[in-house]
């Protein structure tokens, strides 16, 4: 009863900060308490392996090799800059970057829309049209290999019945059908989550917003514009976001279905990446590729934050 | 006057009519994606179930003449997918437990106790978003090297528990914000640890937040492919989705479509039933980090 006074009393007077351990407040020695297994594991397994990056960036460094890691400046850097199958890479992801940017936003827009109407069975739409995004991605692409089959596919077999070919094609085995092909899996893959997210912003948009807009004489299309799609910002912005970077540092699809080929069509950074690391075991090489990523990455962040401040209306 | 009442109602009738064609659009919509978004899923499962000849003919048959359940066998028998499975498990409740104990202690933190710094600590607990995925994976290769731990369940645990962390920080500190302050005052007041009031009044409340951070750690793990490919090289230690994807690397694994798509379906159906039963859960998680943002 007494402690319980005497600790309430020095809360009142002089607040927890008072209470001064080596610069420390007592909350603070317990936050750091608190934070400390976290701040641990962060150190151990993100920071030192960041810092680590950045140096072994600089090394030239065969995983198994007799050599040991050797000092070379920008080497890397500049090597890449001399490689074909760098540009390729860059070229390669930009090409999914543009089409991943679009592609599922414009998948996603309309079911958001249709599904933030008042229907019947609308939370049935919403768990089935996210079943994808949960799909292991090495199932997903197991089963679109299949589909896209050149002799047993379904794809081939619909489009063949109905007369829009004459002959099977081999969607994941020519240039300009793969990345395209990739890239319908990828959509389906995430057009539930940026369709979720968008629905999420459309219900931010209250009964008061549109009746006040009607008032104003909006309808139609001038009620898209000027009050759905800025108050579908945010939302916007995290779907953007998302699906810029996922382009940047993709791997998972292409590895299963196409493993970058044919002839490199589709070698993303990321694949480029890991075939230099356990293929050619170029350590130094690959991580200097993997600060690339990281840069443009950055770069996607803080510029999706700009368009995230500019005014839509 | 008699103008305005005129007008009025046929304003009324034509948006109601706009609105009922639109909806009807917007049904038949969303149900033909639906038909193409479940597509894939109704293949897989399908095609599963034929034999090797109704997988390898032109044209393919929708369904199989009789269900074959035996590829499934086949599929089991061929290749440890028990044993990938159960790594993966134990990869997911682990990352699970270790999230949540790390996360609920970093947001009560920040949430109830006055520190200085409060931005600076959380943009440093936000900082794994940052360099998740391919940019990590080889600095943190060779430190896991370092330390031993490739080529052991820990060398995934750790990074996933890591990477997922944000997330569930964020979601729980959004969480804890909306609980009255006074519950930990009173504690305090009546001489409570900061560490019991976590546990034994602070926890209790946080569960339904401790279920989303669950099924979103537990969804991830178990899809997780970049990591679970480079940090594990032992056959009898892969998880579900790199096993799936290095089927044909088990000798005598048959590579007939049929028994590959069994095992596709055998690993899908965990997460799905996962979801299925979390669902609402789950799509809240998403909302709350979309519309915060």
């Amino acid at each position: 009863m007494t402690t319980a006074r005497v600790s309430r009393d020095t809360l009142r007077s002089e607040g927890p900060r008072a209470k001064r351990k080596g610069g420390l407040t007592r909350h603070e020695w317990t936050a750091l308490a608190f934070l400390a297994p976290m701040l641990i594991l962060f150190t151990i397994f993100l920071l030192i392996p960041t810092l680590a990056g950045f140096t072994l960036a600089f090394q030239d460094w065969a995983l198994g090799g007799v050599k040991a890691p050797e000092w070379v400046g920008f080497g890397n850097y500049v090597r890449m800059t001399q490689e074909w199958r760098f540009w390729n890479s860059l070229r390669v992801t930009l090409t999914y970057a543009v089409g991943l940017v679009f592609l599922p936003y414009m998948v996603a827009l309309p079911l958001a829309l249709f599904m933030n109407m008042k229907i019947k069975g609308r939370a049935v739409f919403r768990t089935l049209f996210f079943l994808p995004v949960v799909t292991p991605i090495t199932a997903a692409g197991l089963v679109f290999v299949y589909l896209f089959n050149t002799d047993f596919g379904i794809v081939n077999t619909v489009l063949t019945n109905i007369g829009l070919i004459t002959e099977p094609i081999s969607w994941l085995g020519r240039g300009e059908t793969a990345i395209p092909t990739t890239m319908i899996m990828i959509i389906w893959s995430q057009a539930g989550f940026n369709a979720i997210t968008l629905l999420s912003g459309l219900q931010t948009i209250t009964q008061d917003i549109l009746e006040a807009a009607a008032l104003d004489g909006a309808k139609g299309w001038s009620l898209f514009r000027y009050i759905t799609l800025p108050m579908l910002k945010p939302a916007t912005v995290v779907v953007i976001t998302f699906s810029l970077v996922g382009a940047f540092k993709m791997f998972g699809p292409i590895y299963v279905m196409t493993q970058g080929g044919p002839h490199r069509a589709t070698e993303v950074l990321g694949m480029y990446l890991y075939e230099n690391a356990f293929h050619y075991y170029q350590i130094g090489y690959a991580t200097a590729l993997g600060t690339v990523i990281f840069l443009i990455c950055l770069a996607v962040n803080a510029s999706m934050d700009r368009v995230g401040q500019v005014d839509w209306r | 006057m008699t103008a305005v009442t005129r007008v009025a109602p046929t304003h009324h009738q034509r948006i109601t009519f706009g609105k009922v064609i639109s909806r009807t659009l917007g049904i038949i919509t969303l149900i033909v994606s639906l038909v193409v978004f479940m597509f894939p899923f109704f293949w897989m499962i399908s095609c599963s179930l034929k034999t090797l000849g109704e997988v390898s003919v032109f044209p393919p048959p929708i369904l199989p003449a009789k269900a074959q359940f035996v590829n499934y066998l086949v599929a089991f028998q061929s290749a440890p997918l028990l044993r990938y499975g159960l790594n993966s498990l134990i990869v997911c409740i682990s990352v699970i437990i270790l999230v949540i104990g790390m996360t609920s202690l970093a947001a009560y933190a920040l949430v109830f106790l006055d520190i200085r710094f409060k931005k600076v600590v959380f943009l440093i607990l936000m900082a794994p978003q940052m360099v998740a995925g391919v940019t990590l994976m080889l600095p943190l290769f060779i430190v896991l090297l370092e330390l031993k731990l490739l080529n052991t369940l820990p060398a995934l645990i750790i990074p996933y528990a890591v990477l997922y962390s944000p997330f569930s920080t964020m979601l729980l500190r959004g969480y804890l914000q909306t609980l009255p302050k006074d519950l930990v005052e009173a504690a305090r007041v009546d001489g409570a640890t900061e560490l019991w009031t976590l546990t034994r009044v602070i926890f209790p409340l946080l569960k339904p937040a401790l279920g989303t951070v669950a099924i979103f750690c537990f969804i991830w793990s178990w899809n997780e492919f970049l990591y679970a490919m480079v940090f594990i090289q032992k056959p009898m230690l892969r998880t579900v989705s790199v096993g799936l994807a290095l089927l044909n690397s088990i000798p005598n694994f048959p590579p007939q479509t049929n028994i590959i798509l069994a095992a596709a379906t055998a690993i899908t159906i965990p997460v799905l039933v996962v979801f299925a039963t979390m669902q609402r859960q789950f799509i809240e998680g998403i909302t709350a980090g979309a519309v915060k943002s």
